[in-house]
Formats: C-alpha cells, sequence, structure tokens
C-alpha cells in the first residue's frame, strides 16, 4: 500500500507547490528585477523549471529526477537541493529525536503512575498537566524561555550553532531547551494514551493471574502489563512524527538552529519554488517511512499481529 | 405521505429540546471541568461578539505618549511598542481567534463530511482510490503544508480559515467515513434500500442524521487546533498580517526585539491562547463522553486506530 502513497504524494507536491502558476513567476520578477530585464529573467525561470514542457513531460522528468537522487538546483542560489537538504537533516533530527526523547521520559512514567493510582491527588495534577501541556504554544513557551531568564539571571540560550563534532556538550547544551520545550508539548498526548491503555490492560484477567500469584506490584506493571499497554502508544508515536518535523519550524526559527524547518521559512520567503517542493516532498516520505517501521514494530509488540 | 407530516408538532419539538436541556444538566453534573471548558469558550465567544463595546481603546489606537507603559490603572495590561493598550488588542484577538475556531471548524466538517460520507457510502474501488489520497495528504507534517500552501495564497484571514479548514478537513474524514461504514451495515439502511430508496435519499435521511454526534466531536475537537495552528501561522509571518491584533502575531514582528525591556507585550496574548485552547479542549473532551460512549478513552484514540488497523490473523 506504500508504493501508490508515494505515488500520489508526488502528485499532490507537484500539482500543489511546483506547478506554480505563471503569474506567481510575474510576482517574482517584479520583486527582484526591473522592467526591462524582466523579460529575460521570466524567460530563465520558465525554463529552469521546465514550464515550456507539457504538463506530463514536466511530471515525469521531475519524478525521474527524485529518484534518481536528484532533486533540481535552487532558483536563486542554483545549489543542488538534494545536498542543501542534507546539511541541514542532522540539525533536524537531532532536536526531534531528543524531543521524542523528553516526551517519553516524562510521559510513560507519570502515564503509568497515574493509571496505577487512578482517582487520587496525584492522577489529577498529572492529568491537568497533560492537558495543559496540550493547550501551550510551544512559540509562547518558547519566548518566555528567551525573556525571563535573560532579565531576572542575565542568562540566555545559546545562539550560535556549535556542532556536535566540536563540542559535544556544547551542542547538547544548544538543544537541550528547544527539545524540552517539543517534548514537553508532546507529552500530554502520550501521556494521556499510556494512562488510558494501562487503565484497560491492568483491568484484563492474565493480571488479576499474576497478583494471585503474588508477584510484586513493579513486576506485574513493568513486565506483564505495560508491554501490551504500549501497542498503541506507539502509534501515537507515529502519529505524532508529523507534529515534530512541523514543530521544527517554530523552535529552529526562534532558538537559531539551521534545521530544515529554518530552511522552509527561507525558501518561502525568497519564493524558491524548487526547494520549496522538494523540502515538501522529503518530509511526507520521510514520515510515510515512519509510519511503515511503526507497522512493522506491532509485530514486535504483539506477535499476534502479522501481515501477509 | 401526509403521515409524515406531523414530524414538525410542537411535541416532537419540545421532546428535542428536552435532550438539549438533559445534555447540559449531564455536562454540568457530569464534567465540571468540562463545563469549566464551556463558561470558557462562551467567554470568548462574548468577547468576540462585543469586542467594539468592551475593548477600552481602538485596536490600533496609537499613542506615542504612552509607549510601553507598565500595567497600571490606565491600561491594565500596560501597553505594547507602539502605545497600543494591551487589553483591547487582546479583546479584538479573540474576535480573529473565534473567527478562525468557529469557519475552520466548519470548513473543517463539511469536507470531512463530504469526503468521508461520500467514500465511505460507495465503498468499493472508489473509496480505495479516495483512501489513497487522504493516506498521502496525511504524509505532509500539517505546519510544512499549511506554509507553502499560504506562501501560495498570500497571508490574510480568508486563506488562513481556508487552508486550515481543508487539510484537517481531509484528516477528520476518516473518522466520518468509519462511521457511515458501521452505520451502512445496519438494518433500517437495509430496509430502507428494499422500499426502493434511492441512493441519495438513503445517505440524506438514514446515514446523515446518524452521524451528527461524531460530526459534533470533530467539530469541537478541531476548534482548538484551529486557533493554534492560526496562532503558529502569525507567529511566523504568515497568517493574518499586521496591525490586525491576531494573538500570534503580536509575538511576533518589530514587537519581538522590545520584549526584553517590555515583557508584559508577550505574557498576554500566550496567555490568552492556552486559556481559550484549554476550554475547548476540556469541553470538547466532555462533549465526546456525553454524546459518544463508544469513543471515551485517550485524545485521538478512535481516530488513530482507524488510520492504521493491522490485520490480526484469526486462529
Amino acid at each position: 500500500m506504500a508504493i501508490p502513497t508515494v505515488l500520489l504524494v508526488t502528485i499532490i507536491v507537484f500539482f500543489f507547490l511546483r506547478l506554480v502558476p505563471g503569474d506567481v513567476i510575474d510576482l517574482m520578477v517584479l520583486e527582484h528585477e526591473t522592467v526591462e530585464d524582466a523579460e529575460v529573467l521570466r524567460a530563465q525561470i520558465a525554463e529552469k523549471l521546465g514550464l515550456n514542457d507539457p504538463v506530463h513531460v514536466q511530471y515525469v522528468n521531475w519524478v525521474g529526477g527524485i529518484f534518481r537522487g536528484d532533486l533540481g538546483r535552487s532558483l536563486w542560489t542554483d545549489r543542488p537541493v538534494t545536498q542543501e537538504i542534507i546539511n541541514r537533516l542532522p540539525i533536524s533530527f537531532e532536536l526531534g529525536f531528543l524531543a521524542l526523547l523528553t516526551a517519553l521520559i516524562i510521559a510513560l512514567p507519570i502515564g503509568i503512575y497515574s493509571a496505577i493510582r487512578q482517582d487520587t491527588y496525584g492522577d489529577y495534577v498529572a492529568r491537568s498537566f497533560a492537558i495543559a501541556s496540550i493547550a501551550l504554544p510551544s512559540f509562547w513557551l518558547a519566548t518566555i524561555v528567551m525573556v525571563f531568564p535573560s532579565i531576572w539571571w542575565g542568562w540566555s540560550p545559546p545562539m550560535q550553532l556549535i556542532t556536535f563534532t566540536e563540542d559535544p556538550w556544547g551542542n547538547l547544551r544548544m538543544f537541550i531547551i528547544p527539545s524540552f520545550i517539543m517534548g514537553m508539548v508532546l507529552s500530554g498526548t502520550t501521556m494521556r494514551m499510556t494512562r488510558t491503555m494501562m487503565l484497560e490492560v491492568l483491568r484484563q484477567d492474565y493480571i488479576r493471574t499474576a497478583w494471585s500469584k503474588g508477584l510484586r506490584e513493579r513486576t506485574i506493571v513493568l513486565r506483564h502489563a505495560l508491554k501490551n499497554a504500549l501497542i498503541p502508544v506507539v502509534t501515537i508515536i507515529g502519529l505524532q512524527m508529523p507534529i515534530i518535523i512541523g514543530g521544527s519550524v517554530v523552535l529552529e526559527r526562534i532558538f537559531n538552529l539551521p534545521g530544515i524547518g529554518w530552511l522552509l521559512i527561507d525558501v518561502i520567503n525568497s519564493r524558491d519554488y524548487t526547494v520549496l517542493s522538494s523540502v515538501n516532498l522529503v518530509m511526507a516520505l520521510f514520515v510515510l517511512m515512519i509510519n511503515l517501521l511503526v507497522d512493522l514494530a506491532y509485530s514486535y509488540l504483539d506477535p499476534r499481529v502479522q501481515y501477509r | 405521505m401526509r403521515i409524515a407530516a406531523p414530524s414538525t408538532s410542537p411535541e416532537v419539538k419540545s421532546k428535542k429540546r428536552y435532550l438539549l436541556v438533559d445534555l447540559l444538566i449531564r455536562l454540568v453534573r457530569e464534567k465540571p471541568l468540562g463545563t469549566v471548558g464551556g463558561v470558557i469558550v462562551l467567554v470568548l465567544f462574548f468577547t468576540g461578539i462585543f469586542a467594539d463595546f468592551l475593548a477600552p481603546y481602538g485596536m490600533n489606537e496609537a499613542n506615542l505618549d504612552t509607549i510601553m507603559v507598565l500595567p497600571s490603572a490606565q491600561h491594565w495590561l500596560g501597553t505594547d511598542n507602539l502605545g497600543r493598550d494591551m487589553l483591547s488588542r487582546i479583546i479584538y484577538g479573540a474576535r480573529i481567534s473565534m473567527y478562525v475556531g468557529l469557519a475552520g471548524a466548519a470548513l473543517d466538517v463539511v469536507v470531512a463530511t463530504l469526503i468521508g460520507a461520500i467514500s465511505g457510502f460507495i465503498g468499493g474501488k472508489f473509496d480505495l482510490i479516495v483512501q489513497r489520497f487522504v493516506d498521502a495528504w496525511m504524509c505532509f507534517p500539517p505546519l510544512f503544508i499549511m506554509l507553502s500552501i499560504m506562501a501560495l495564497l498570500g497571508p490574510g484571514l480568508l486563506s488562513v480559515i481556508l487552508v486550515l479548514g481543508m487539510l484537517a478537513g481531509i484528516g477528520a474524514s476518516r473518522v466520518v467515513r468509519s462511521a457511515v461504514i458501521s452505520i451502512k451495515s445496519n438494518a433500517y439502511v437495509e430496509a430502507a434500500e428494499a422500499i426502493g430508496c434511492t441512493k441519495r435519499q438513503m445517505l440524506v435521511r438514514h446515514i446523515l442524521p446518524n452521524i451528527t454526534a461524531p460530526i459534533i466531536i470533530i467539530f469541537t475537537v478541531a476548534m482548538g487546533g484551529m486557533i493554534l495552528y492560526e496562532a503558529t501561522l502569525s507567529f511566523l509571518g504568515f497568517g493574518i498580517p499586521p496591525p490586525e491584533p491576531s494573538w500570534g502575531g503580536m509575538l511576533s514582528g518589530p514587537g519581538r526585539y522590545q520584549m526584553y525591556s517590555a515583557p508584559w507585550m508577550v505574557i498576554w496574548p500566550g496567555f490568552a491562547l492556552a486559556i481559550v485552547v484549554y476550554g475547548i479542549n476540556m469541553f470538547g473532551d466532555a462533549a465526546r463522553d456525553i454524546l459518544d460512549p463508544r469513543l471515551r478513552g485517550g485524545l485521538g484514540r478512535y481516530a488513530g486506530a482507524k488510520r492504521k488497523k493491522p490485520k490480526i490473523t484469526e486462529k
């Protein structure tokens, strides 16, 4: 089922973003050149985008390029788009990975606690935190983190990119705040899901059997209940992948991390439609791949699930 | 078909009203947090509708004598870098959030119902093809595709509503589709077909009225997300253009450089946003529990489980 979806993804990108209407080019030209040069530039851009070919030829050429790993060249800087994206991927990956890790570190223990101590005050506090974290806008949290420590203690997060190979500790210090904010916003959904599934599993017969065997609570919760409760939680993590990638736009912008999200805003501002369509395409294919991996993780977590 | 006419008699009407009152009573009794959420939503609507009367100053009334004053008796929440009253701008911002929330969620529901109901009702190959399209759309990180399309459409309230509503509608169509499929197999739909109802009659008279609960749920759940996404888009500079006082936009732009000397400028808009989205989410959760007990459970569990359902082999 993945292959038709890949084709449809390319079609969507092509028709919505790549197949730029002529008047958009006029707008680009007007923004950048004087009237005399405009005609020449317009022809150049049309040539570069292959706009003079029929639509289906354009599409086939473009998709053919994708399968060879060639996403074309930037309209303005003429640098290969593939290289541009590869350069920025590690930054976004690091941010997303740390955010996911933070989300799980917050969500799983609290979710489990809140399920095994259902309807206690601890449970209420945890649930209120989960719902509040879903409502908090990440750009606001990030702004608050930028403003208040700097007013109170004269401290502000590092704004110059430090690569991991240069200084691993400095690099981590730079990523920890944005990924913590993103992780906090993500953790709410995962926490609620963990709690609901744990509650469901803890009422099953085999858990009662485990209790009557005289097992310790910790063994029952961690070894018997958790693995089964985690199956739907894995889906939620898969479903959150697009949100993580999207969230990177906001946090990379605020914390000055030159990742994919930063690139997106850059190319939107410069109306670089070749890069814009490629960034969307690459991210959509990435999400598709993660969804496939999540499906595969099912059969590990739940041996009853088999793929025919 | 004269017998069908009395369906608008006062008796039935009072029964319907009774149902609504009954739902409200259940909301207040069983869901205290949901009630609080509902009150917050009502306050948002009230503020949005009567913004002109509530706001002490105009939304763009700049006053160079009162630039970045601390919260005081004249300016309860202080003023911004152009001397505009923050409270008034927050109040007018509520109107924008209300527009985006209501119109976006309404468009969401229309798109979701159109795609979901038709795809689920027709079924077969048509359904398969439409669902692959929905799959493909769901792959795009929402903020990426929103920003990209906003860049093509240009900023503005209308394009924000269009983009948010359409994209959310495509995703939500799955919930409608699965509801339609489960209703389609009921005996009364078969009976309707047996007595010679046309396809359209079956869909409009027998299936659509029965998916009201999921549709109301989609609407309430979507509203919070719409408001949050509008704020994010405006914050990044691609949503509602300044000087319109969007809560997200108030955190960006030239005011951002002054936030260190006037931190109240960034506190209030985010605070308003968080409270409103919290209220809508609480209300949406409560509405979901009351309207459709089958959906009780984790956030998005219904939609999530339907999205990728692995085949479990029976032994």
